[in-house]
């Protein structure tokens, strides 16, 4: 493939350094532009396979550039990254379709295990791979992006899961690490870790602020299920919502659909 | 000090002492009543005083007029006179004068009187000759008269009428009883000034006296205020002194059944509540600052440490296994991402949402906390008494916020009581009296091994936690914060060996407070 795979939208130079030394050691090339006006023309320029860009920038940020690639390049997939006093903002940035968040602070494999899993979904939508999961009738779900979903149960109790898109992605699933009952999640911090055969790390974003009750201890000893059959007995949790009523806003209500297409 | 301070003093006393005031204000009642009754009594003094003059008077002139009467009758007029001037010579007797028909004094131990007559109109005679015709008998009154001399001498005359009878007519010397009713007037006067100077000596130690006890009173007002009084205000004055100092630690000792008594247990209970509530702002004060303070923090930490972890791990994952150099960078790594977790854990407590407040009752919130724990609890083999207040009213606050407070507290309740064969939870629900409101009341009891003494303070201090690796440190104090935004308090109660008790109190649904807040609406 001709061009350059990802380009870096980061004012703070030494984490665009650090991202692009990461990226370009694992094999992946990189160009880093410091803001948005100067990200513009090199898009309108190259052919990018992604888009890695911080949330906070001088000028435009990075939810309008997220916009602007939405409107005029939909298949390129962008992964937004932010510092964790914004990720109130990781709701709206799956619904402005963002494919990915990436919090700092970020490790290695974090960075390369997101950028990795961004490419392949890149070359999928390009290749037009047909899906790899049968796609299933479910009841009402509210859905961040396409990354995880939300059912309402009896007594107000919400069931969580992966994402259609987010779970297509997951054949090479290894591992999958649940919280903890009892552990207090919030709307857009990580609520899943995976891991993958070629030890490449995954989160699954929860969609909602609330109580672990219940995980699906399944998962543990067949973890290929969360891939296969995410809507139903691949769920990830159960949680008791703490801000229902005002979250849900955040989502989409909205029925399963083909992941990629 | 000059003069105008000598003046200024007792003015300043009265202005700044209460016993001062009181006392002068005693004083002078007592001045006034002790007046009023004095005069009233010297008065009646006076009447009785001359009443008694008059009797004894009234006595010798009847006495003078027996002893004269045998001299009288044998008409012998120098033994008349010998009686009248022995009589004279007793002490305060005035004189002596015997008036014939006529007016003329015919007996008198002063020789120049004998002979003179007196004028009709004079003070002797008015009283029987003011009419056409003499009056023959007369009263008391009209029998007595006062009057003072020119040298200034205050003397009682006793007017006595010398009646005719059948034995005086006998001889030559008197008509028969038929032609004259009466032969003469015998006149006897008195000085007053004796009884004049014991009203005089009587009055002036009743001055003393009353002046003595005006003092007396006013030492025994003034001691009496300064030990039921001033000591008490000085007591409670110190207190208050203390408490405006900032002193929200200051009690009121003692042993006071009385009203003291009752204001310094009322000031007891104010300072208390002022302290709490002092410590409700702090403690909100201070999560605010905290909040705003972590965001700021991990707004700017978060770039320099993405640098410094992901530098560290590519150096990690390039650094031959085994080797010092790897075990260093592994360091680096997992104490940058500790950094990671704890500038999280400040942004999620910054992040503290507004509640949605509509109308819920915490009755409801206990069944749906427990319902959801229950799991959990069967696990840790707690069992749950649950004792709801029939009909408890609602309360104004975010239903699911009312779940999160109490599920909170059963979880931390249950975890404090891991590995207890006989972990029992209580969690009850009452409406109550407090502060003059009603609240609704929920406890959650505990009897697990409870909190000690030293950290009970710092339980709702946000990362302050227990359970070590296992907690976030932050439950409680969100716990307390949704608590705080909901107009409540909680409390923490925790008497050795008998596990924790958390008491959460918020006002109950009043529509009328909440029209009269949101009129709009």
């Amino acid at each position: 493939m001709t061009g350059t795979d990802i380009l870096i939208v980061e004012d703070e130079a030494v984490v665009g350094t650090a991202a692009q030394r990461i990226l370009t050691r694992s094999g992946v090339s990189v160009q880093v532009v410091t803001d948005v006006e100067s990200a513009r023309p090199l898009l309108n320029e190259q052919t990018f396979r992604a888009i890695l860009s911080d949330l906070m920038l001088p000028g435009a940020s990075g939810l309008d550039l997220l916009q602007e690639v939405r409107s005029g390049q939909p298949d390129l997939p962008f992964v937004l990254m932010t510092g964790y006093a914004t990720v109130e903002n990781v709701a709206a940035a799956f619904k402005h379709g963002a494919f990915d968040i990436l919090p700092k602070p970020f490790d290695l494999v974090e960075l390369i295990g997101t950028m990795r899993r961004t490419l392949r979904f890149s070359d999928r939508i390009r290749s037009s791979e047909p899906p790899a999961i049968e796609p299933e009738t479910t009841g009402d779900r509210y859905f961040m992006g396409e990354h995880s979903w939300a059912e309402i149960e009896a007594d107000g109790v919400v069931r969580i899961g992966a994402g259609e898109t987010f779970a297509g992605l997951l054949e090479d699933l290894d591992w999958v690490e649940l919280p903890e009952k009892g552990n207090d999640l919030r709307q857009g911090t990580r609520a899943v870790r995976l891991l993958s055969k070629n030890e490449e790390f995954y989160r699954v974003w929860s969609p909602l602020t609330g109580t672990v009750l219940d995980v699906n201890e399944e998962l543990m000893s067949r973890p290929d299920m969360l891939h296969q059959r995410p809507a139903t007995d691949g769920w990830l949790l159960r949680m008791y919502p703490e801000r229902l009523s005002a979250e849900l806003e955040e989502l989409t209500k909205r029925e399963w659909r083909n992941p990629i297409a | 000090m000059n003069f105008r301070d000598f003046l200024r003093f007792p003015v300043d006393l009265i202005r700044t002492r209460i016993a001062a005031r009181v006392t002068i204000a005693v004083s002078l009642v007592v001045v006034i009543m002790s007046g009023f009754f004095g005069t009233l009594v010297i008065h009646s003094y006076q009447r009785c005083a001359l009443r008694q003059t008059e009797q004894n008077a009234q006595l010798i002139s009847e006495t003078i007029k027996s002893a004269t009467r045998h001299a009288m009758m044998l008409n012998q007029s120098s033994h008349v006179n010998e009686i009248i001037a022995e009589i004279d010579r007793q002490p305060g007797i005035g004189d002596i004068r015997l008036f014939n028909k006529d007016g003329v004094v015919v007996y008198s131990p002063n020789s120049a009187a004998l002979g003179t007559v007196a004028d009709k109109s004079s003070d002797v005679c008015r009283n029987c000759h003011s009419g056409v015709d003499p009056i023959q008998h007369l009263t008391m009154p009209q029998q007595t008269r006062v009057f003072d001399t020119p040298d200034g001498e205050t003397y009682l005359g006793v007017i006595n009428p010398v009646y005719n009878a059948p034995s005086c007519s006998t001889t030559d010397c008197h008509p028969p009883v038929s032609e004259q009713a009466v032969l003469g007037v015998l006149d006897v006067t008195f000085s007053l000034e004796k009884s004049k100077a014991n009203l005089q000596t009587n009055l002036e130690k009743a001055g003393v006296l009353l002046v003595g006890a005006i003092i007396g009173i006013a030492f025994v007002i003034w001691l009496s205020l300064r030990y039921l009084v001033r000591r008490p205000v000085n007591y409670l004055l110190r207190a208050t002194e203390a408490v405006s100092h900032g002193d929200l630690t200051y009690r009121l000792e003692g042993q006071h059944r009385d009203e003291i008594g009752r204001l310094a247990e009322s000031f007891n209970e104010m300072t208390q509540s002022l302290q709490d509530a002092k410590a409700q702002i702090l403690r909100s004060n201070k999560l605010a600052s905290l909040g705003r303070l972590a965001a700021g923090v991990a707004h700017e930490i978060n770039n320099p440490l993405t640098g410094v972890l992901s530098f560290s791990s590519l150096l990690l994952k390039n650094a031959p296994e085994g080797t010092d150099e790897h075990e260093d960078l592994e360091t680096i790594v997992r104490e940058t991402k500790r950094c990671r977790t704890i500038v999280r854990g400040l942004l999620d407590f910054s992040r503290q949402v507004q509640p949605r407040k509509t109308r819920a009752c915490f009755n409801t919130a206990v069944r749906r906390a427990l319902e959801i724990v229950k799991n959990q609890l069967l696990v840790n083999k707690a069992s749950v008494n649950m004792d709801l207040e029939e009909e408890l009213p609602e309360v104004l606050a975010d239903s699911e916020q009312l779940v999160q407070l109490v599920l909170n507290l059963v979880v931390n309740a249950s975890d404090a009581m891991a590995g207890q064969s006989d972990a029992v939870i209580n969690v009850k629900t009452r409406l109550i009296r407090a502060e003059g409101q009603d609240v609704a009341e929920v406890t959650v009891c505990d009897n697990g091994p409870g909190i000690p003494a030293d950290i009970i303070e710092k339980v709702f201090d946000p990362f302050f936690s227990t359970k070590g690796n296992l907690g976030t440190g932050l439950g409680l104090s969100v716990v307390w914060g949704i608590v705080d935004e909901h107009g409540g308090t909680i409390t923490v109660d925790s008497p050795p060996g008998a596990g924790a008790c958390f008491t959460i109190r918020m006002p109950i649904y009043d529509a009328a407070a909440v029209a009269e807040k949101e009129p709009e609406s």
